[in-house]
C-alpha cells in the first residue's frame, strides 16, 4: 500500500537542455521576415518559414539555387556585381548598414518592395551571407495612399483658394453695381420717394453689405488654411490689442470689459491670428447676456509643449450639442439669430487658422454659463515658444 | 466770372451698367464731364487718342487687352491725359504695378463715389502743378 503523503510529492519534470544553436534556429525559422543565408557563390543555404511565406518557394525547392532566383531580372547584374565586390573586397556599402530598399521577385513572377539588411561573415574560412528581407508592400501602399491624400488635400486647398479669389472678385462686381445704383437712387431721388421706399432701399443696401461680408469672409477662410502657416515672431498681446481696437465700436456699445492677461510672443502668422482674436472677441461681445455686465478675459498658459490661449466670457454660452458644430462652415449656434450680420464662417475660419499652425480649438462651458474658447499653438520644431 | 470748364473724362470698363453708374456718379457735382466710353482697352486707346481728355478711368480686368497693357499705349496716345485705374483688385496687390507702367492713381471698385471724383480731380491737379524737380 502506498502512503497518501507520498502521493502528494510533485513528479519530477525532466529538463532537457536545448542546444543554443537549435534554439536560435527555431527562433530564426519563426521570424515573419525572410531570413536567408547564402554561400560565397551566392547559392541559398538557409530558407526559413518567413522566406517561404514571402517568396512562395519552399526550402526544398530553393536550397542550392542562386540568390538571383529571388531577384528581378533587371536587377540581377547589379546584384551579381555587388556579391562579387563583397567577395573580393569585403565592401561595406550595404553590409551592416540599416535596411536598404530594393525589389524582390516572388515565385509567381510578381515583384514587391522590400527592405534588406545584410550581414556577412566567415565560417570555416568560407564567406557566407545572411539576409533579412522584409516585405514592405503594405507599408508602401499606406504611404502611397497618404501621399495621394496629401496631394488631394493640397489640390483642393489650392482650388478652394482659387475659387474664393475668383468668386470674391466676380461676385463683388455685380454686387457693387447693385450697391452703386441703390446709392444713386438714394441721393438723386431723396425726398421724391416716400418713407416706405427709402426703407426698402435701406433693406436692399443692408443685404448687399451682408453679402459683401460673406464673400470677404469666404475669401479669408480660403486663405487661412491654404498651407502651413507662415511663421515669424509675433507678440500675441499686441495682436489682441489690435483686435480690440478694430472692435472698439461694438465693445463700447456693449459696455464690455476686456481683461487682457500676459500673452507670449510666438512664431506664427500674425494677420491670421489677429483674425482669430478678432472673431473670438467679436463673438464674446456679440453673444453677451443682457442681465450682467459683459466681461471677456484673454489669457495664455503652457500646456504640453504648446501655448494654450483662452478667450472666455460670461455670455449666453454654447449648448453641449453645438460645441463641435459651431466650428463647421455655417454651423451657427443658438443665439446666432440675433446676429443677422454674421456669416457663419467666423469660427470655421478660426479652426482653419489654428489648424494651419498645427493647433486645435475647442470650446468649454464656463460654470456661470459663459463660454471659454481655447486654442493651442504648439511650439514649432526646434524649441519652445519664443518667450514665456 | 463763369465756373471753370469741367474736366473731361473717358470711361473704360467692359461692364456697361458700371459705365452708366460711373457716368452718373462722376457728373453728379458738375465739375467732371464724361466725353467718351469704351468697353475694351483697344477702343479705350482709340477714344483717348481722338478726345485727348483730361483723365481716363480705366478698369484692369477686361477681355482682350487688359488695362495694365493699355496704360503705356494710353500714355503714348495722349501724354496729357491722367490715368486713374479703377479696379476690383485690392490696391495692395496691383497699385504699385500699375504706377510702375505709368498710371497716376489707383481706386478700388466699391470706394465711395466722392473718393473716385477726388482721385480724378487730384490726379489732374498734380499733373498741372509745377514740377518740384524742375
Amino acid at each position: 500500500m502506498r502512503r497518501p503523503d507520498q502521493d502528494q510529492t510533485p513528479p519530477i519534470v525532466p529538463v532537457v537542455p536545448i542546444e543554443p544553436e537549435a534554439l536560435l534556429l527555431a527562433v530564426v525559422h519563426s521570424i515573419a521576415d525572410a531570413v536567408i543565408t547564402a554561400d560565397e557563390h551566392g547559392a541559398i543555404t538557409m530558407w526559413t518559414g518567413g522566406s517561404e511565406a514571402i517568396f512562395g518557394w519552399t526550402a526544398d525547392e530553393v536550397l542550392g539555387l542562386p540568390l538571383t532566383t529571388i531577384v528581378p531580372p533587371e536587377h540581377r547584374d547589379a546584384h551579381l556585381a555587388g556579391v562579387a565586390r563583397v567577395r573580393s573586397e569585403g565592401e561595406q556599402h550595404v553590409i551592416g548598414r540599416g535596411p536598404v530598399t530594393l525589389t524582390g521577385l516572388r515565385r509567381d513572377g510578381t515583384e514587391f518592395p522590400a527592405e534588406l539588411t545584410l550581414a556577412t561573415g566567415l565560417h570555416a574560412g568560407r564567406r557566407f551571407f545572411a539576409a533579412v528581407i522584409r516585405d514592405v508592400t503594405a507599408r508602401h501602399a499606406v504611404d502611397a495612399e497618404l501621399q495621394m491624400a496629401l496631394k488631394e488635400l493640397e489640390r483642393s486647398n489650392a482650388e478652394l483658394q482659387q475659387f474664393a479669389s475668383v468668386a470674391s472678385h466676380d461676385l463683388n462686381e455685380p454686387l457693387r453695381i447693385v450697391d452703386g445704383y441703390l446709392g444713386l437712387l438714394r441721393r438723386r431721388y431723396a425726398g421724391q420717394l416716400d418713407e416706405t421706399a427709402d426703407e426698402f432701399i435701406g433693406y436692399a443696401v443692408d443685404a448687399v453689405g451682408r453679402m459683401q461680408r460673406l464673400i470677404d469672409d469666404l475669401l479669408r477662410y480660403a486663405r487661412a488654411g491654404a498651407g502651413p502657416a507662415a511663421r515669424s515672431p509675433v507678440d500675441l498681446g499686441g495682436l489682441a490689442d489690435e483686435a480690440i481696437a478694430r472692435l472698439s465700436a461694438s465693445i463700447e456699445a456693449a459696455e464690455a470689459t476686456i481683461e487682457l492677461g500676459d500673452l507670449p510672443t510666438v512664431a506664427a502668422d500674425g494677420p491670421l491670428l489677429r483674425q482669430v482674436f478678432q472673431n473670438l472677441l467679436g463673438n464674446a461681445v456679440k453673444f453677451r447676456r443682457d442681465d450682467v455686465p459683459c466681461i471677456v478675459r484673454i489669457s495664455a498658459a503652457r500646456v504640453d509643449g504648446a501655448w494654450e490661449i483662452s478667450v472666455s466670457d460670461n455670455g449666453i454660452g454654447v449648448d453641449d450639442d453645438a460645441t463641435l458644430r459651431i466650428f463647421d462652415m455655417f454651423g451657427r449656434g443658438r443665439g446666432a439669430g440675433r446676429d443677422r450680420a454674421g456669416s457663419g464662417i467666423g469660427l470655421a475660419l478660426c479652426k482653419r487658422a489654428v489648424e494651419a499652425h498645427g493647433g486645435a480649438i475647442r470650446v468649454l462651458r464656463v460654470t456661470d454659463g459663459g463660454s471659454d474658447f481655447r486654442f493651442t499653438l504648439p511650439d514649432p520644431p526646434g524649441g519652445e515658444g519664443i518667450r514665456a | 466770372m463763369s465756373a471753370p470748364a469741367p474736366l473731361t473724362v473717358v470711361l473704360c470698363d467692359d461692364v456697361p451698367e458700371l459705365r452708366t453708374l460711373m457716368r452718373f456718379g462722376l457728373e453728379e457735382e458738375g465739375d467732371l464731364r464724361i466725353v467718351g466710353e469704351a468697353g475694351d482697352a483697344a477702343s479705350g486707346v482709340s477714344v483717348v487718342t481722338a478726345q485727348q481728355p483730361d483723365a481716363i478711368l480705366l478698369d484692369l480686368s477686361m477681355p482682350g487687352m487688359d488695362g495694365l497693357q493699355a496704360i503705356p499705349l494710353l500714355r503714348a496716345a495722349s501724354p496729357a491725359t491722367v490715368i486713374v485705374v479703377f479696379s476690383g483688385f485690392a490696391a495692395e496687390r496691383m497699385a504699385a504695378l500699375t504706377q510702375q507702367v505709368g498710371a497716376d492713381r489707383y481706386v478700388e471698385k466699391g470706394a465711395e463715389m466722392n473718393l473716385v471724383r477726388d482721385a480724378v480731380r487730384g490726379a489732374v491737379a498734380d499733373r498741372h502743378a509745377p514740377d518740384p524737380a524742375a
